[in-house]
């Protein structure tokens, strides 16, 4: 074998080790993404990836006659006894969709909270988007029950040392969006995004986002032939399910 | 050979920092929300242990003299001549919360009626211990019939606004009593009130506890 033939049969392993290499390392890349994210379905309230580190528990408010919530605080505003009414049911691990009581009816108001306590003290931000959205029950999509409701986010605060802020969801750079949901159940809705993680004193913290879904009675649906309804009789005996609440943090 | 090596460095590099870069920006948790269902609003409606449509049809009713068995109550009897029955209005398991309002509407003169709140969901309210006692606390201090009759009117819209105000839960139910007696003096044919009919139509509208009932 010549010298030139011989650094030609170094060159291509060189650059087959490279390759292999380079390949290797983004199977790793991709792989650690997509269990990053299918870890997440799981049933522990924390999952500590990384240095960012996050727990967040979920409220559903309670009005027996459905007209959501007017005090916005979970500060003793938490229910202790079952049944009780006008204050926050805590749902722990919330894995399948709670279910609310009842038959729903235009002109309803439903009230959530979370509240999201930051571990290790980071000082990313914080988004929360909703997803995986199903109606059931429907004639045509444009009149899946999804589409009378429309989101909205009420307040969003700090608890400081046991004293929970003012609504400060217009400051801070803080982005929120509200609206009624489409039809289309691939969409993803953005619903807050940009809320640091950290108060003005830099001090680790707890964040609370108070939210409500409308049914809207003015939200009428339509004949197969795009004429309007004049009521909202065409969602009754239907289900709607929002599935999936994505929670991020990230710097 | 060296030039590889630091290119190959430099890219082993890149691509762990981004690996970690990628593990240490981004935190996410996906939970489940909420489901809601919807079912149509479902009325029960029974008077005595029978459903009921539309209409009463009003038997073996008693007629009364006015002035006789009411105001000067010379007989004593008036309780005993009163046709009753209970009228329950409720809602099914599966209805949302709803609202009702009730109509009366008799197409005769001659039928005095009155409409006792009588309970809620199986608790006897009780308005006096006598249908004389609480007819006679209705028309205290009016002076002519006509004045009495419109209060009795009065007091059963009363009745009636009282039952728009309720917001009925899933198999949540009230009852009102109806007592009715034939008015002898008011008949346009007086002496032919053996063959007197009288319809007492009734209509009930409902929505859901958000909607606007009917005035």
């Amino acid at each position: 074998m010549d010298n030139k033939h011989l650094k030609k049969t170094r060159k291509l392993v060189i650059s087959s080790i490279f390759y292999v290499l380079f390949v290797t390392l983004m199977t790793t890349t991709v792989t650690y993404a997509w269990f990053t994210i299918t870890n997440t379905n799981d049933a522990h309230l924390v999952s500590n990836i990384s240095e960012i580190e996050a727990e967040y528990e979920f409220f559903a408010y309670q009005n027996i006659n459905r007209d959501g919530s007017d005090e916005l605080t979970l500060t003793d505003n938490i229910c202790l006894v079952e049944g009780e009414d006008l204050c926050y049911l805590t749902i722990p691990n919330p894995t399948t969709p709670f279910l609310i009581d009842g038959s729903a009816a235009p002109g309803e108001r439903y009230s959530f909270a979370i509240r999201i306590t930051s571990v290790n003290n980071p000082i990313g931000s914080l988004k929360l988007d909703f997803g995986g959205l199903v109606s059931e029950g429907y004639n045509i999509i444009e009149n899946k029950l999804q589409t009378a409701f429309y989101y909205q986010v009420d307040k969003i605060s700090y608890l400081n040392y046991g004293v929970e802020t003012e609504d400060l969801k217009d400051s801070l750079g803080i982005v929120y969006h509200q609206g009624f949901f489409t039809y289309d159940n691939d969409i993803f809705y953005p619903f807050v995004s940009n809320i640091p993680m950290q108060n003005e004193e830099n001090v680790s913290t707890l964040i609370m986002i108070y939210f409500n879904f409308y049914f809207d009675p003015n939200i009428y649906g339509q004949e197969s032939d795009g004429t309007p309804y004049t009521n909202s009789n065409i969602f009754m005996n239907q289900i709607f399910t929002i599935n999936d609440l994505y929670m991020s943090v990230s710097n | 050979m060296k030039h590889l090596t630091v290119v190959m460095l430099t890219i082993l590099i890149i691509t762990v920092a981004s690996t970690a870069t990628y593990a240490w920006l981004t935190y996410v948790q996906i939970k489940s929300l909420s489901t809601v269902e919807t079912h149509e609003i479902s009325i029960i409606l029974h008077a005595d242990e029978d459903q009921v449509f539309d209409q009463i049809q009003l038997e073996n009713l008693a007629f009364i003299d006015y002035e006789k068995d009411l105001i000067q109550n010379e007989t004593n009897t008036f309780d005993t001549m009163a046709s009753t029955w209970i009228l329950t209005l409720g809602t099914s398991e599966e209805s949302p919360l709803t609202k009702s309002h009730l109509a009366f509407e008799q197409n005769e003169p001659g039928l005095i009626y009155l409409l006792i709140y009588y309970s809620w969901n199986g608790e006897i309210v009780l308005q006096a211990d006598t249908l004389f006692d609480l007819i006679t606390t209705i028309i205290d201090g009016y002076e002519t019939k006509e004045e009495q009759l419109n209060a009795i009117s009065a007091y059963n819209q009363s009745v009636l606004d009282l039952i728009d105000l309720i917001v009925f839960f899933p198999t949540d139910y009230v009852q009102i009593k109806v007592a009715a007696w034939g008015d002898y003096d008011s008949l346009t044919e007086p002496s032919n009130y053996l063959n007197a009919t009288f319809n007492l139509s009734f209509t009930v509208e409902s929505v859901n506890s958000k909607g606007e009932l009917p005035s």
